[in-house]
């Protein structure tokens, strides 16, 4: 999508606070996954 | 193929894939960083299954539902804590399933140390799960449960039936009491104590 604020070819940047909420978001998520993997659900014995 | 090649080629086909697709800058950002989550929650699931021998359980047995009671292995006097451990040390516990109970009714074991579930169901599907540990398993008819896990707190659990099994399924519950390693004893050969 371009308007006339961009010339053709220009490479779009995505804004900044946009990029810092996906990254909080992702690493939020990542972290919970792996504290409940690591520290709620290996530490109740391991299954086999 | 070296290191260095195998990377200019992953970035070949990443260039390729950017070059094709009319996808907005921020979407592709997100993909890559979503499919990196993935990855490494498959990685920490594999690695632990290997290293740690975390998987579910895979025990094909049959055995005869309707005659537990004149079998050798889940006959009445033969079900509950087994005064013989296992060759490795493991624990083995025998379990009946069947409407509205698990027989026996109370079993008392060890935290701490690998315990064997052998469980079989009298009468329809039943599951058995321990709250607050990681012990859940189905109990099908026709087939032997065999689930080997550990406890590491001492505790009084409810072992609860998660599968409908009929009117009193709610009500489907017997106990479980771990104890510390030095305060458990092995039941003696002649009966099953709690």
């Amino acid at each position: 999508m371009s308007d006339e604020n961009h010339t053709p070819g220009e490479e779009e940047r995505s804004p900044t606070g946009t990029w810092v909420l996906m990254i909080l978001a992702a690493a939020g998520m990542t972290v919970a996954w792996l504290f409940l993997y690591f520290g709620i659900f290996l530490p109740r014995g391991t299954v086999s | 193929m070296n290191p260095s090649a195998w990377i200019s080629k992953i970035k070949s086909w990443i260039s390729l894939f950017e070059q094709d697709t009319q996808i907005d800058n921020l979407e592709k950002k997100w993909l890559y960083i979503a499919t990196g989550m993935v990855g490494l929650f498959v990685a920490a699931m594999t690695v632990t299954a290997v290293v740690l021998n975390v998987n579910p359980p895979s025990h094909v047995e049959t055995i005869d539902s309707a005659s537990l009671h004149l079998g050798q292995d889940f006959a009445e006097d033969k079900l509950g804590v087994q005064p013989a451990p296992l060759p490795d040390g493991t624990i083995q516990v025998k379990l009946v399933a069947g409407r509205y109970g698990f027989y026996p009714r109370e079993i008392r074991l060890p935290a701490g140390r690998k315990i064997q579930f052998r469980m079989a169901s009298m009468d329809v599907l039943h599951g058995a799960h321990i709250p607050m540990t990681n012990m859940s398993t189905m109990i099908v008819p026709g087939y032997v449960s065999e689930i080997t896990t550990v406890f590491p707190k001492p505790g009084e659990y409810p072992l609860l039936c998660n599968e409908y099994c009929g009117m009193g399924h709610d009500h489907m519950w017997s106990k479980v009491t771990i104890v510390a390693q030095d305060e458990w004893r092995a039941p003696t050969p002649l009966g099953n104590q709690p």
